[in-house]
């Protein structure tokens, strides 16, 4: 043996002691994904379904149970249990997936390790991340007296009683965020469901929407006949300033002027922007994480991906399109390990249903292809689409996320 | 643009008739895109094509299946996949070793009219 082969083998042997024993018994690719969401769940489970036994797949992710954000609103109008909506991780730990219930507080991208708050340091070969949202909260306030309500489970049950409590002649005020922010019907959806729903119980409640956009920002025509149809107070241009949850009270600027008024329940969804990990990474440039939607690999650090609503791109923020993304970027990452080149025409498709009642919805659909001049996804000319409330898109947005939840959870 | 459409829906009164467990691979084989295309289609008619709801599994399903199909997300993916791109989806979903459950099911057809437009 040479002497620098000697020194080689040396380095190799103090590198490797460096490294926790449960990883270092394989020699396969360590991929651990940081949020267990659509995108990342999905992105998972396609990864030990394409890449199999070459690789190791680990999920960090604070929860237990996953609670599904989309079909949510309909909690708040008695139609769905809210846990009816949470999805266990036994069919990606089927897979051969880990999953590690703690928190990343830390990484250190130049040695590939993750710190998380249980005090363990785990080394990755390839790190994604797909943490989710996060808030620009107007001013410091009490979420439990004030709910955003837009990560599911208590906070949406929080809401769901608020909203019970309304009486006649109370005010209910919800404020919609400036996009790009997560589920762009979403809000929409949420005031049309709240206001059918009190309507029904006879409750006679004024309902005002404050959104920040100037106008509604998706289903126009379908958000925008909902609202006449239950009189919900529309204000388009409205900033919110201050929130504050002793008075209930919410100061907002419009059109240059600042104007106060008052609820007896307030749901503010605030500003949005990509969760902690994306900035501890420093993988953000401003609230979000650049990409190149090929790969989703960051367009700041290498061997980093970001899928999901913590992402720049021009798609929308949403589950469905995760999901799409998870596979795009779980298919890249194996290409990349294996040395073949990265597939360059990929597509991903939106599609959701709102319900705008307890027995009506509407749907929207758009396609999107690869570009490499931009390096993001195109839209397909004559695309979004969007369909009127009806009965029909009631059912079919039940077979639709029933087909979602099990191709990302099971 | 507002556009009245007919749609044929072909769906099954009960759950999937179709069985297919996946098998773990030792190591990633290259697919020429037609696995990645077909995961696509996952998200509304299950993984595998192979749906837990009333919408279709598309695995017992044929390039013809998808043009005929006038539902109007569907038509959005008419515009999206090329030709070739469809028969490798249904070539990779036909390759596949599943299993055909008999079964006593009744499959119905529907007639709908839609309505779309588009957006602003």
């Amino acid at each position: 043996m040479k002497r620098r082969d000697f020194l080689k083998i040396t380095a190799i042997t103090t590198a490797g002691s460096m490294i926790p024993i449960s990883l270092k018994a394989a020699q396969k690719a360590h991929i651990v994904i940081i949020g267990g969401g659509f995108s990342g769940a999905t992105c998972a489970k396609y990864l030990k379904l394409w890449g199999g036994r070459s690789i190791d797949v680990t999920i960090i992710e604070k929860n237990p149970l996953y609670t599904s954000p989309i079909l949510s609103n309909l909690v708040l109008n008695n139609i769905k249990n809210i846990n009816s909506l949470k999805f266990s991780y036994t069919g990606l730990i089927n897979y051969g997936i880990k999953i590690l219930n703690t928190t990343a507080i830390n990484f250190d991208t130049d040695k590939r390790v993750i710190y998380t708050e249980n005090g363990k340091k785990i080394r990755y070969d390839k790190l994604v991340l797909a943490p989710g949202i996060d808030f620009k909260f107007p001013n410091k306030y009490d979420i439990n007296k004030i709910p955003h309500a837009w990560i599911a489970g208590k906070q949406t049950l929080i809401l769901k009683k608020q909203i019970d409590s309304l009486r006649d002649g109370d005010t209910f005020i919800m404020s919609i965020p400036k996009k790009p922010y997560r589920c762009p019907p979403g809000p929409y959806e949420r005031a049309c469901v709240v206001a059918d729903y009190l309507r029904k119980k006879r409750v006679k409640v004024n309902v005002v929407v404050m959104d920040e956009n100037q106008d509604i920002i998706v289903e126009k025509k379908a958000f925008g006949s909902k609202f006449k149809e239950y009189g919900i107070d529309y204000r388009p241009s409205c900033k919110i300033i201050n929130v504050d949850d002793n008075k209930m009270e919410v100061t907002y600027s419009q059109f240059g002027y600042m104007e106060s008024i008052k609820g007896n329940v307030i749901n503010i969804i605030p500003n949005q922007k990509a969760a902690k990990p994306i900035f501890l990474a420093g993988v953000n440039d401003g609230d979000f994480a650049p990409v190149d939607t090929k790969s989703y690999e960051s367009l700041i650090k290498k061997d980093i991906y970001i899928i999901g609503d913590s992402h720049k791109s021009s798609q929308p923020k949403a589950g469905h399109i995760g999901n799409g993304e998870g596979k795009i970027c779980a298919d890249a990452i194996l290409r990349n390990l294996n040395g073949y080149p990265v597939f360059d025409n990929p597509k991903t498709n939106s599609a959701c249903y709102s319900p705008v009642s307890d027995n009506e919805a509407t749907w929207l659909t758009a396609i999107y292809r690869y570009d490499p001049t931009t390096k993001d996804m195109k839209i397909i000319k004559g695309y979004p689409k969007s369909g009127m409330p009806s009965k029909k898109n009631f059912v079919d947005m039940f077979y639709w996320a029933g087909n979602l939840f099990s191709d990302t959870f099971s | 643009m507002k556009v009245l459409i007919p749609v044929l829906i072909a769906s099954f009164a009960f759950a999937s008739k179709y069985y297919y467990k996946p098998k773990i691979p030792d190591k990633y084989t290259p697919n020429n895109y037609r696995v990645l295309a077909a995961a696509t289609c996952f998200q509304c008619h299950g993984s595998f094509g192979i749906s837990k709801t009333k919408w279709d599994s598309i695995i017992g399903e044929d390039v013809k299946d998808f043009y005929k199909n006038r539902h109007p997300i569907m038509k959005a993916q008419r515009y999206g996949f090329t030709k070739k791109e469809v028969i490798g989806i249904f070539d990779y979903l036909h390759s596949l070793k599943y299993k055909k459950i008999k079964d006593k099911y009744k499959k119905y057809k529907e007639y709908e009219e839609y309505e779309e437009h588009d957006e602003d």
